[in-house]
């Protein structure tokens, strides 16, 4: 028991010895990434012995918990994570994934002067992305969440000197923090609430009927805007416009975080809470993933830049993961993100050696590989679109056929075609896209001669690009899930997820709410049903003889299209103008969201700058300048009104000594006159 | 040693530098600044200490037993006018609680800081360093004085070294901003000057045998404390106390600052010189907040709560507001200055939830937003140093020359976006947390959200515009930066990582008096 | 004819005595004005006069010689003055000696 919890603690603590070790080591000491490929292959091999004693049953769940706030009070924000099957499948996923793309890496970017940086942001980001996966707690999910971001964006903006990298690292931040206010607007619903974040407190007071403000509506808002969190880190509509041009980014980046991990990190948010989720909620994730899936590979019809459209590639294939989880298949939706991460990691690699061939160049119009002088490529490149495509013995197969089988049964069940329609509509788009990508590449040999001949490239560094490759070329075989090509019942994978929703103490929750909702709204799938398994297989023919229909239109299309210019594309272009115009330019949603957001706020900004300089502080301004009004009557005041009486009185003295002074004639005369005059009156009133 | 004035020792260690700094002849100015730097540590230290003997089980706020490190002297007693009943007795009374200590903290972690970045000023450094000791002295004393006399005394010695700082080492527009920053915070010290008065003479404390009015705080805490029917009474049915509230809450409101109050910050802050930008964010506008948990709160409960959805409104106003005048900004120190404004909004309806975790995240945001905000602003004057303009759209591609400096700029940038990891984020989930626990305010958590994506807007925005993409012509020059630079950024980086990673450090200081705080309150 | 009087010595006396009034303040030559200063004094001497004879006054007679004496001498003084006005002031009207005026 020992031995297994010190196995399980040296994933995260290496992580974080790794990331510390390698921000410390200065930058001057050569092939400093030697730190952290140690320790992600510590990190590697533990979750590999944790995988198999999960394959062989002997594993059990291992829980522990940080109290990092030490809050005296009656809230609890104690982070509690947990390891139960799922996530030593998603670890092992990551582990994996982060160290073959780090092994790439080096050699992709070798002659990079800000390696160091590079690799502490891409340990910080596999770290965090540990603590999402085992994150039992909302809060703390969050914080990994934006630190997710927080990489994604330097990486993104790793070039920094490139205009374009830069603003697509921030438009990707920017378009993630929207979404992550919906995010944190949930986690305060749910704390208030609650008083807890810990999912497993939540389910239970929910499984007691104690809802968010006491009405169930409000756990579905609480649920629709953690969703919104989860659609814009998973880049689905309507937010999907960041991924495209994140792939700025270099490319191994690209294959870790945006097609592998972090972009994933939606949908294993989504499934977290699957155990409260609402029938209503689940429609609403349903609806989001089957619009993404067929737009997405709409918009990838027309684009002739490798990694864009293994961008839009994965934005479609997100979709279908999350319209598994809406139709209620966890197990599917989950399956569906391990294979995808493994076949779309390995086509990013495979995209970055191109590029990395033709020194640059990333439109497939101007590229031409030989498949005899690369054959690992080829050979890896063609299990990599076969995977995709979901065509049968690859790893894909099980799981897309079966979400679309699941499909199926949702629109029938519901009678709404909508989702079954759309998604097997999605997945002929999809064969188009990825062979015509694939056609382009090795089949269409392109006229100027000068790009046809890659370069050169010595074969000991050939190894890094081309091992990652081919070990994920393998991982996309079928036999990852299950011992039969055909049988998804019996992979194994599928079915330690599935047996961990039983486990739940929410299941039954969880079903007994559907029974409640049936009839007034689009009935969840019961995936224990007996009929529901009858149904199953019922359709399972059908829609797997669709599937390999709409694969074979698919490719017939592409192939007429890309190989030999049978059909010429140039015409079929202009034929369909208004329909590849609002494929090319993706659907008009990078331009709706300037004018409304962008602009909007700018103009927003500028006007409340407006206000605050010309009123608000006008008004201070008023006030002293009314204050220096009064302060110049109080001046006048004083000047005229109180000095001005003074002067008054002096003025009237002055005045009447004026006058009295000119009784002084100096006339003598006069003077004896007056004195007469007034000695007579003296008399007369000294006789009275 | 329990018997030792530590607090009146951190008090007037400046003045004792200024003693010195002015017997010294003006052109030792190398021995001016340390001199300066040396009293500042020194004060750095002794505040490290009393957080080391601190008893964080003691919660203070209206206890008088529970404060640590009381100087209570009787300073000022008039005893004798028994004809106009107007026996006053004022004490020098000195005081720490959790809440103190932790801004006590701040203070002393920013201004050896702020020394080191007045190294170079070569104007008259002699009188740059005698205001900056007084205003020292003036924002410890308000920090540990418990007695409203002492308060506002020591309220007042900031006000003047700050007009002087501003309006003889300022930018272009130095002496406007120097006046309006002077009489718009002298017009809220004459409002807090009327409010204690107010309190002083419906006071009512019996000592000796005679009856005295008292300016001790926590005896006016003290319903009981009041003449029955005086002013400012709570049986007093007119409406004087709410007035007083008023006064009190403009007060405080002015410095916070709190929108409509809010017009002098964006031309102090870009006017002053960088150093005293660092100060008046980092810890002058703290002392708003200071103001209101230490003084407004506990001496008007009734009102508190009342208004708590009207506060509530106020500091989102303040968040989103800022936010959008920052995103139009083409000054980066004024962006930098409405940012400013935008993060203590999150102080105010942090406080009006009036609930454990809501008051806990705003007490954090005021000590984690000063480390972050005097990190920006230091960043500011680091690349105005060099360039002499502020202007955005001068600078372009800085990264390329100066990889050091965009590491520090972005820390700090995405500190104050409010990165998780980086401790701004942990009290504004707070805040939020507590905000939407109050059903007052929970709208206003909830609307003040969208200043997130404004902020990661502006921030980002900028962080683009100056240090990405290509280099801009006149920028050839650019040095990276210099050790003294590094010197003051490394302390505030590692505090702002540090307290993002652990945050229980600053919460354990907190957790007591501020549970208590907000018990009292609510009842 | 009725007798003389004492009313018709005080009307006589009264009558010179405006007369003498009236040159000294109005006429405007210091040498009337003095004329009309001894016809002030002669007036009162008269007034003195009737009043000795009428009503036994026998101080009368003596003031009558005190009068005209002083009145000599004070005539002796006046034209010295008068003298000297005339050599300051090159005129006899006495209104053009008003220097020492306001």
């Amino acid at each position: 028991m020992a031995t297994i919890n010190l196995i399980f603690f040296s994933i995260p603590l290496s992580a974080i010895v790794g990331f510390i070790l390698t921000f410390i080591v200065p930058k001057k000491i050569k092939r400093i990434y030697f730190i952290e490929i140690f320790f992600s292959l510590i990190t590697l091999l533990s979750s590999l012995y944790l995988l198999i004693l999960v394959l062989s049953k002997n594993f059990s769940s291992i829980h522990f918990s940080i109290d990092i706030f030490k809050l005296n009070s009656n809230f609890d924000l104690i982070f509690n994570y947990q390891a139960n099957k799922t996530e030593i499948y998603l670890i092992f996923l990551t582990a994996l994934i982060s160290f073959l793309v780090r092994l790439y890496s080096i050699e992709y970017l070798k002659n990079e002067e800000r390696l160091k940086n590079y690799f502490v942001v891409l340990s910080l980001f596999v770290l965090s992305m540990y603590g999402i996966i085992l994150s039992k707690n909302l809060f703390s999910l969050y914080i990994f969440w934006e630190l997710v971001g927080f990489c994604s964006y330097y990486l993104i903006g790793f070039w920094r000197h490139k205009e374009a990298a830069a603003n697509a690292a921030k438009k990707a931040f920017i378009v993630n923090r929207i979404g992550d206010i919906g995010f944190f607007l949930s986690i305060l619903i749910f704390a208030s609430t609650y008083k807890t974040l810990d999912l497993g407190n939540i389910s239970n007071a929910i499984g007691k009927e104690i809802y968010p403000f006491s009405q169930k509506e409000f756990l579905f808002i609480a649920l629709l805007l953690a969703s919104l969190g989860a659609f814009a880190k998973s880049a689905q509509m309507p937010f999907y416009v960041w991924l495209p041009d994140a792939m700025e980014g270099p490319t191994p980046i690209s294959a870790l975080i945006h097609a592998a991990t972090m972009v994933a990190a939606g949908v294993i948010l989504i499934s977290k809470l699957f155990a409260i989720s609402t029938a209503e909620f689940l429609l609403i994730v349903a609806y989001i993933g089957t619009i993404t899936a067929l737009a997405a590979s709409f918009i990838a019809l027309s684009q002739n830049d490798i990694k864009k459209i293994l961008a839009y590639s994965t934005i479609s294939q997100l979709g279908y993961m999350f319209a598994a989880l809406g139709f209620g298949a966890y197990s599917l939706a989950l399956g569906h993100l391990i294979a995808h991460a493994f076949f779309k990691a390995g086509l990013f690699l495979s995209a970055g050696y191109i590029i990395h061939l033709f020194e640059g160049e990333q439109n497939i119009k101007k590229i031409f590989i030989d498949k005899k002088k690369e054959k690992i490529l080829f050979f890896s490149f063609s299990i990599f679109s076969l995977s995709l495509c979901g065509f049968p013995f690859f790893s894909s197969f099980l799981t897309k056929d079966s979400i679309l089988n699941f499909s199926l049964i949702f629109s029938i069940e519901n009678n709404n075609y909508f989702f079954s329609a759309s998604l097997f509509l999605a997945s002929l788009l999809t064969s188009f896209y990825t062979f015509k990508l694939f056609f382009q590449i090795f089949f269409n040999k392109k006229e100027h001669n000068f790009l046809n001949h890659a370069r050169h490239i010595s074969s000991d560094n050939k190894t890094l690009y081309l091992a990652p490759i081919a070990i994920f070329a393998v991982l996309s075989l079928f036999y990852i899930f299950s011992s039969t090509p055909f049988d998804v019942n019996r992979s194994f994978v599928l079915n330690d997820i599935t047996s961990e929703l039983k486990l739940l103490a929410i299941h039954d929750f969880y079903y007994r709410h559907i029974d409640n909702t049936k009839g007034d709204f689009l009935n969840a799938l019961d995936l224990n049903s007996l009929e529901f398994n009858q149904k199953y297989i019922r359709y399972h023919l059908l829609t797997t003889l669709l599937s390999l229909l709409m694969f074979s239109i698919g490719i017939v299309f592409a192939a007429i299209l890309y190989i030999k210019n049978i059909l010429n594309p140039e015409k079929i272009k202009k034929k369909l103008f208004f329909i590849y115009k609002l494929s090319e330019k993706k659907l008009y949603f990078d331009e709706l969201y300037d004018i409304i957001f962008v602009d909007l706020t700018i103009y927003l900004s500028r006007f409340v700058a407006f206000i605050d300089k010309n009123i608000i502080d006008k008004t201070i301004e008023f006030v002293s300048y009314s204050t220096k009004i009064i302060a110049l009557l109080a001046k006048y005041l004083d000047k005229y009104l109180i000095d001005g009486t003074l002067h008054l009185i002096a003025f009237i003295f002055e005045f009447l000594g004026l006058l009295i002074r000119k009784i002084q004639t100096g006339k003598v005369q006069t003077y004896i006159a007056l004195s007469v005059l007034i000695m007579i009156i003296i008399y007369i009133f000294i006789t009275n | 040693m329990a018997g030792f004035p530590i607090l009146s020792t951190i008090i007037f260690l400046p003045i004792f530098a200024v003693l010195i700094i002015l017997l010294l002849p003006k052109r030792l100015k190398t021995s001016i600044k340390t001199i300066s730097l040396v009293a500042f540590l020194l004060q750095t230290i002794l505040i490290l200490f009393i957080i080391s003997k601190f008893d964080f089980n003691l919660s203070g706020v209206i206890k008088l037993e529970e404060f640590q490190f009381v100087e209570k002297v009787d300073w000022i007693t008039v005893s004798n006018s028994a004809q106009l009943n107007l026996n006053f007795k004022i004490e020098y009374f000195l005081g720490v609680d959790g809440i103190s200590i932790v801004m006590l903290l701040l203070s002393g972690i920013i201004f050896p800081i702020s020394v080191a970045a007045s190294w170079n000023i070569d104007k008259s450094p002699k009188g740059y360093f005698l205001m900056l000791n007084l205003l020292n002295s003036g924002v410890m004393g308000t920090f540990v004085a418990l007695d409203l006399f002492l308060f506002f005394i020591f309220w007042e010695i900031m006000l003047l070294p700050m007009y002087f700082l501003i309006g003889l080492w300022g930018g272009e527009r130095k002496e406007y901003a120097a006046i309006k920053f002077f009489l718009y915070t002298l017009f809220g010290g004459i409002l807090l000057l009327l409010t204690i008065i107010l309190l002083a003479l419906s006071s009512s404390i019996i000592a000796d045998g005679i009856s005295y009015k008292t300016f001790n705080l926590i005896y006016l805490m003290d319903q009981n404390n009041y003449i029955k029917n005086g002013y400012l009474s709570i049986l007093n049915s007119n409406h004087i106390r709410l007035l007083a509230f008023a006064a009190l809450f403009v007060a405080f409101a002015i410095k916070l600052p709190i929108f409509p109050f809010h017009t002098w910050l964006p031309d102090a802050h870009v006017e002053a010189p960088t150093p005293i930008s660092v100060i008046l964010a980092g810890i002058l506008l703290k002392l708003g907040g200071y103001g209101f948990i230490r003084i407004l709160y506990p001496l008007f409960p009734e009102y508190s709560k009342e208004f708590a959805f009207y506060i509530a409104m106020l500091g989102s106003i303040n968040v989103i507001y800022g936010a959008l005048c920052a995103l139009a900004q083409t000054d980066f120190k004024k962006l930098i200055a409405y940012s400013s404004i935008s993060h203590m909004g999150y102080v105010m309806f942090g406080l009006a939830s009036l609930d454990q975790v809501g008051v806990l995240g705003s007490v954090m945001q005021m000590f984690n937003h000063g480390i972050i905000t005097s990190m920006l602003f230091l960043i500011v004057g680091i690349v105005y140093d060099r360039i002499h303009t502020r202007e955005i759209a001068k600078f372009g591609g800085l990264a390329l020359k100066a990889p050091i400096y965009t590491g520090f700029v972005t820390i700090a940038f995405f500190a104050a976006i409010g990165l998780p990891g980086l401790s701004a984020f942990i009290s504004e989930a707070f805040c939020y947390l507590g905000a939407f626990n109050n059903s007052d305010t929970r709208l206003f958590g909830a609307i003040s959200l969208s200043g997130v994506a404004l902020a990661a807007g502006y921030m980002l925005w900028t962080l683009q515009r100056i240090f990405f993409g290509k280099l801009k012509d006149n920028l050839e020059d650019f040095q990276d930066l210099t050790n003294r630079e590094i010197a003051m950024l490394i302390p505030l980086s590692f505090l702002v990582i540090l307290f993002g990673i652990y945050p229980s450090l600053l919460i354990q200081m907190l957790n007591n008096s501020i549970n208590f705080f907000v018990i009292f309150i609510s009842n | 004819m009725t007798s003389i009087s004492l009313q018709h010595f005080l009307i006589l006396s009264f009558i010179l005595f405006s007369l003498g009034t009236y040159a000294v303040i109005v006429r405007k030559n210091i040498l009337v004005a003095l004329i009309g200063i001894e016809l002030i004094l002669n007036a009162a001497n008269l007034n003195f006069f009737a009043f000795s004879k009428f009503k036994n006054y026998q101080f009368g007679e003596l003031a009558i010689i005190f009068v005209i004496i002083i009145a000599a001498a004070e005539a002796a003084v006046a034209l010295a003055i008068f003298i000297n006005l005339y050599r300051n002031f090159a005129s006899i009207n006495p209104d053009k000696a008003n220097t020492m005026k306001e």
